[in-house]
């Protein structure tokens, strides 16, 4: 089922509710009665068709790539790319750490369980050094290229950039940040010794799922949408030059 | 989990024979090969190993140290059966029976060494997959050495570390180098002194 503007919000929940940490990072709150998508997008000032667009995507992997999201602006894409960006590290990586802490704490007795935190912690580091080069030196060239084709190209040393170093050569070293995570869940599924508390165990296990596939939708938006956009704005821009 | 292998040395057919019997009627154990002389059991842990081995009296008689060592090495436990009892017990023997035995006692002693055995079994977690080698390797990286330094540490080439880190990564389903240190840690390969 895709989601159209007409539908109930209430029902997008209960279609599937793990939309709900997309809701979360437009700021939708709960509590939409009987509204539709439209109606509580405006209600919150967003674009409804690029919400959609969001959602659909989420829900159903093989929605990419989808032509209609390329109409949207860079600055718009960013936008959400950033929201989500805060989102994993003011939530997702919160919460997992939260309970590994929960883990290793109530296992006093099993002291190898401490290098589960040490591993989290690199995995931690990673990623933060991933999603701050994003946001400190990707979106912002990203935005720059967007605002020269609109209002042409004044910037000298855009153009050494787009020549130097493009939007390819930043999809090329979008390095492989899954790897440890993949690690992580083999590790607590496979190996891990048989701790009593197995409620806590599956409720990271399910987190780190989760992560995984939200960072999966979050890459191929990356790499489907906005890399291919710039890359044509980049492609444009030379060709007047 | 696997039966308890068995090799038995012994010269007198009718003692082997019922050396082997015995053993095949005790749960979880099973007689893997027989063997009449020394040479013929040397020749075979040249190349293979086994769990336990049983050595007969008259090969005990004429047992040389450095048979004795080739047969500690390449079975985890050994069973002597012996002349007497008045024979010195070898600190390097699990069990030692005697001809004189009761069936009971000679049933009792295999049984015990099968148990033993089946302790070290369970005592590889998780049951691991890898083989001996790979685990050699697994603990170099986990202490974190380069593949150089392993092939170096191995005698082997750096090609092959790589080849078996894949095959290490492909058994286990972990990728990294800190992941694998875990797992390392975990299944005791390595103490987590030796990492933190």
């Amino acid at each position: 089922m895709h989601i159209a503007k007409d539908t109930k919000m209430g029902d997008v929940v209960h279609h599937n509710h793990s939309v709900l940490t997309v809701m979360l990072r437009f700021n939708i709150k709960l509590g939409f009665g009987d509204k539709t998508v439209d109606e509580v997008c405006s209600e919150y000032n967003i674009n409804t068709s690029f919400f959609l667009e969001i959602i659909n995507a989420f829900l159903d992997p093989n929605y990419f790539p989808s032509k209609h999201l390329r109409t949207f602006s860079v600055n718009l894409i960013i936008d959400y790319l950033l929201k989500t960006h805060y989102f994993y590290l003011t939530h997702k990586i919160p919460a997992i750490e939260c309970m590994i802490e929960q883990l290793i704490k109530e296992n006093q007795g099993e002291s190898d369980l401490r290098l589960i935190r040490k591993f989290f912690k690199e995995y931690k580091d990673e990623f933060i050094n991933h999603l701050k080069r994003e946001d400190e030196a990707v979106f912002p060239y990203a935005l720059r290229v967007e605002t020269a084709a609109i209002n042409g190209l004044n910037d000298t040393t855009l153009v050494k950039q787009m020549t130097k170093y493009s939007m390819n050569d930043y999809l090329n070293e979008h390095d492989n940040i899954e790897e440890k995570l993949f690690d992580l869940k083999n590790i607590l599924i496979k190996y891990i010794p048989p701790i009593s508390n197995q409620a806590l165990c599956i409720h990271i296990i399910e987190e780190l799922f989760s992560l995984e596939k939200d960072l999966h939708d979050h890459s191929r938006i990356e790499e489907k949408v906005l890399g291919p956009k710039v890359m044509e704005m980049e492609k444009q821009l030379l060709a007047h030059t | 989990m696997d039966k308890v292998a068995y090799i038995i040395v012994e010269p007198v057919p009718i003692v082997r024979w019922a050396l082997s019997r015995i053993v095949e009627e005790q749960p979880n154990s099973t007689v893997d090969k027989e063997f009449d002389s020394m040479h013929r059991l040397v020749d075979h842990l040249q190349k293979h190993s086994t769990d336990v081995t049983i050595v007969g009296q008259s090969i005990l008689l004429g047992l040389s140290a450095e048979h004795l060592k080739l047969i500690k090495s390449k079975s985890k436990l050994i069973v002597a059966l012996a002349e007497n009892e008045a024979q010195t017990p070898n600190p390097l023997f699990f069990e030692t029976i005697h001809q004189h035995d009761s069936l009971q006692n000679i049933q009792k002693a295999i049984r015990k060494a099968t148990c033993e055995m089946a302790k070290h079994k369970d005592n590889k977690p998780n049951g691991s997959a890898l083989s001996d080698r790979e685990i050699d390797i697994l603990k170099d990286i986990a202490l974190g050495l380069s593949a150089k330094e392993i092939a170096a540490k191995n005698f082997i080439s750096p090609h092959t570390v790589i080849t078996h880190r894949k095959n290490i990564t492909k058994k286990l389903g972990i990728k990294t180098t800190s992941g694998l240190t875990i797992y390392a840690v975990l299944n005791k390969h390595i103490r987590i002194e030796e990492v933190e």
